[in-house]
């Protein structure tokens, strides 16, 4: 009865922490109909900042309204630097710019102040209160985080509900263009939204600190329980915010009181399925007006002159000309390994590895249009699978590479059904989530999983002489040229047009007959399955497979490197993997010719990958891909054009994203 | 003004007499609701020049626009259905009146659509089409606008409805120096209503003149205005 006691009471103290940050995601989700997944980072760094001033000999009180103030400004100049240039553009960009700037905060963060974690004070004492003559585990402190967020949550509703500057801001979130017809100034009310989400944002992070391991990491898991509660509560509203935090808390309390706590983020991924099944648009909301959207995508230039020679040259039939291809890439490529040494033939299988789980990303996110955050989570159950039936079983190498494509499409399976409900933010926060509640699944059956050991893999033997580096190099590269060879294909088929149509508009693709969840389902298994291809692979290529191969930082760099090879291509997808294997290595040579540092080398990939996610969606949404199309389009067209060629159409490469929806009819 | 390869409005030269109706009539595509948006500055033209009331309003904000005086009703209502019937017009004068001003400006608006003063506290997604209408034109005369533009007030509307907007438009018009700029479809209606006309086809004036003169040119009229 007394655990029972202390638990709730501890749920409820922490509820209201994710009550506190599930306001400051509502006031953006609001205002701008995005989520930002950096605003947990943003509280991570304000309260480093109060850290430093704490420890500069600064009153705590002083810091504590500085740090808000700081909150404050930094809310809004991610508003103005980041999220302004990409108004008008799908709900995709946000999701990926937001986490861009995650990475970064969070690698600035390790760079400055280091990765252990450090103390931080609490304002009031930490030991539990005395009721009677028994003591609870409910402080003084936990009292002044009720106490607080109590006061931002009826702040936040008296502005809305009775001031005119409330009425102000609801009406651009709502309205924006009516409302700036009647003389309301939006873009300064935008911004004060993410502005006073600063100031949420900012008190979540300085109430975490004290009770938790502060370092760059500890509000990732904060944010995602943020963003459940966010989500039971309808994203819409505070009210909800706090009834939303209430109930995540409570549910990881009891999750981590009587099951343990490396299950709470698997808990809370179980919460936020059920409730998005449920009710997708959260309890507490008015169902949702029907919202359009368009998603990223590489434009086709209009065939140029040089084009038309090249396609005469190859065959017509997809299946054949992509096998043509398929062949020449090998021969290319088997020129390439017989020629380097065995270190960076191994490189050139990590390249193909990653380009198998890039591709499925691609199909998922640029050809279906949905966005997953939590790829590394599919590599990972691949790898332990394959990983599981080498240590126990003496089956087939094919066998067990196919049973982790299958656990991973199961997983897929599971996951893909409550996102057919979803869209972009909503499936982007439970991919996140999916991503930080599998690896401590890991740890919590350490026999089984190895633990922080792992489990070891074995490479069937080569044959002959050929060195193994080598020879893995050619599992890999023949695993990658096959699953490219049958996604293009599948891409050029009945299959390929429904992803998209489903992508472009879900309603006009189900009143042509195309039963959208089912596309949508398929497409998550296929990319889920290639994702545990590529995973086996990674676990092939490491030798061990534990819990530190996929942490979150994965994910995002998978989503970083599609989204810089083109998303929605395949062929970019090589870009993406030759720089996911070779950053890290450019990035630790870096920092070691400008001495910053080892502690600086090993965050400088992460902010890279941060940088390019960011700059790539503002700047040049195609990619690589995109680009290299564009420029080919423009060479071509250069010279006299076929006298019975197609019509030209404009090329405007960053335009991709305006399509015919978000464009002025 | 264009968007991208596609010229909506090519060149085109109006003037709009203050106290007077002046109808934008033409077919779809014509380029109708692009002037308007031009001139609200919803949409930036390539070139040329808005001029009100000796001001230049090319280049300016939409919200500025608004707060020189035009008030932009636009295509479809567009009234905010998340907010209150009340507080869809308090929006509108947030800028312009005091809070005792205001109060009066509210009531006065009742006054005018009493049918709207029973729902002033509802949501205007629960209002009907002519309700909300009734709603938009309230809200963009709160603000006492110098301009006011309509697009396709009629839209959705039952002959009677417009017939009775259309009415209430002329009286509050009519010996004011408010200017109205009307779009619509409906140019049979829109010429009773209107003292000036001007007639665009493919993003180009064909004619303006006085509305009486082009609802007496049958030939124009079975050309471009379909009656």
């Amino acid at each position: 009865m007394g655990l029972f006691v202390n638990i709730t009471l501890d749920g409820i103290a922490n509820g209201m922490i994710f009550a506190a940050l599930a306001l400051a995601l509502v006031l953006i989700f609001r205002a701008t109909r995005i989520v930002n997944f950096a605003q947990g980072a943003l509280g991570m760094m304000t309260t480093f900042i109060a850290s430093s001033l704490l420890d500069r000999g600064v009153g705590y009180w002083w810091a504590f309204l500085a740090v808000l103030a700081v909150g404050f400004v930094m809310g809004a100049m991610v508003e103005r630097l980041l999220i302004r240039p990409l108004q008008g553009k799908s709900e995709l960009n946000p999701v990926i710019v937001t986490i861009g700037l995650l990475v970064v905060l969070e690698g600035l963060a390790g760079t400055i102040y280091g990765n252990s974690s450090r103390g931080f004070p609490a304002a009031y004492s930490q030991s539990g209160l005395t009721v009677g003559h028994t003591k609870i585990a409910f402080s003084h402190f936990d009292v002044f985080i009720l106490v607080s967020v109590l006061v931002l949550m009826t702040a936040t509703l008296v502005l809305f509900r009775a001031t005119s500057l409330g009425l102000r801001m609801r009406a651009s979130a709502f309205a924006g263009e009516i409302s700036r017809l009647l003389g309301v100034r939006v873009g300064l009310l935008l911004t004060l939204g993410w502005a006073l989400a600063g100031v949420a944002g900012s008190l979540a992070g300085l109430l975490v600190a004290p009770t938790s391991s502060f370092g760059p990491y500890y509000m990732d898991l904060v944010l995602v329980y943020a963003f459940t509660a966010a989500v039971i509560g309808g994203l819409e509203s505070p009210v909800g915010a706090l009834i939303g935090g209430l109930i995540t808390g409570l549910s990881i309390s009891y999750v981590g009181g009587y099951l343990g706590s490396g299950l709470q983020p698997l808990g809370a991924l179980v919460l936020l399925m059920v409730a998005l099944m449920a009710r997708p648009e959260g309890i507490f909301a008015r169902p949702p007006a029907r919202r359009v959207t368009t998603v990223p995508t590489s434009p086709r230039p209009a065939l140029g002159r040089a084009q038309w020679i090249l396609r005469l040259r190859l065959p017509t039939q997809p299946l054949v000309r992509h096998v043509v291809l398929a062949l020449g890439g090998a021969a290319i490529l088997y020129l390439i390994t017989s020629s380097l040494s065995p270190y960076n033939d191994f490189e050139v299988g990590e390249i193909a590895l990653y380009v198998i789980a890039l591709a499925g990303l691609s199909l998922l996110t640029g050809v279906n249009g949905q966005i997953s955050l939590g790829h590394g989570a599919f590599m990972a159950v691949g790898a332990y699978a394959a990983a599981l039936l080498m240590t126990h079983t003496h089956l087939n190498f094919l066998v067990e590479l196919l049973a982790s494509i299958g656990a991973a499409g199961l997983l897929g399976l599971v996951i893909g059904i409550p996102a057919t409900r979803l869209k972009g933010p909503y499936l982007a926060g439970m991919t996140l989530l999916l991503a930080l509640a599998l690896p401590p699944i890991a740890d919590k059956w350490s026999t089984t999983f190895g633990g922080d050991q792992g489990l070891t893999t074995t490479v069937p033997t080569a044959p002959g002489t050929i060195n193994p580096e080598e020879w893995l190099a050619w599992i890999q590269i023949i695993g990658a040229l096959i699953v490219l060879v049958l996604l293009a294909n599948l891409l050029r088929s009945r299959f390929g047009r429904s992803f998209r149509a489903v992508r472009d508009d879900e309603i006009a693709a189900s009143l042509s007959g195309i039963h959208v969840a089912r596309t949508k389902v398929i497409a998550f298994v296929i990319s889920a399955a290639c994702a545990g291809l590529a995973g086996a692979f990674l676990g092939l290529s490491t030798g061990v497979v534990n819990t530190g191969e996929f942490p979150l930082t994965l994910s995002i760099q998978l989503l970083a490197a599609m989204v810089l090879g083109g998303t929605g291509t395949l062929m970019g997808m090589w870009w993406g993997a030759v720089l996911l294997v070779y950053l890290p290595q450019w990035s630790t040579s870096l920092s070691g010719d400008f001495n910053l540092g080892s502690g600086a080398s090993a965050y400088l990939a992460t902010i890279i990958f941060g940088v390019v996610l960011i700059v790539v969606m503002i700047a040049a949404p195609t990619g690589i891909q995109g680009g290299l199309r564009w420029g080919w389009g423009r060479l071509s067209a250069l010279g006299p054009r076929p006298r019975l060629g197609p019509p030209s159409v404009p090329e405007r490469p960053g335009e991709a994203l305006h399509l015919s929806r978000t464009a002025e009819k | 003004m264009s968007y991208g390869a596609i010229d909506a409005l090519r060149s085109v030269t109006l003037t709009a007499r203050p106290g007077a109706i002046t109808a934008i009539l033409g077919a779809n595509g014509a380029g109708k609701t692009t002037l308007l948006r031009t001139i609200s500055g919803l949409v930036k033209p390539r070139a040329g020049s808005i001029r009100f009331s000796g001001e230049e309003l090319l280049g300016r904000a939409v919200e500025d626009i608004a707060r020189h005086g035009v008030a932009h009703v636009p295509e479809g209502r567009g009234v905010i259905a998340e907010l209150t019937v009340e507080e869809n017009l308090r929006l509108a004068t947030l800028w312009c009146m005091g809070h005792r001003e205001r109060q009066g400006a509210i009531e006065a608006t009742f006054e005018l659509f009493p049918r709207l003063s029973r729902f002033r506290r509802r949501h205007a997604s629960t209002l009907s089409g002519g309700e909300r209408q009734m709603l938009v034109i309230g809200r963009a005369l709160i603000s006492r606008p110098k301009l006011l533009l309509l697009d396709e007030p009629s839209l959705g509307l039952a002959p009677l409805v417009t017939a009775q907007l259309m009415a209430l438009l002329r009286d509050h018009t009519q010996g004011t120096d408010m200017t109205v700029v009307l779009v619509e479809q409906n140019a049979r209606s829109a010429l009773s209503v209107s003292q000036r006309a001007v007639v665009l086809n493919l993003g180009e004036v064909v004619v303006s003149d006085e509305a009486a003169t082009i609802a007496a040119d049958s030939g124009l009229r079975h050309h471009y205005l379909g009656f």
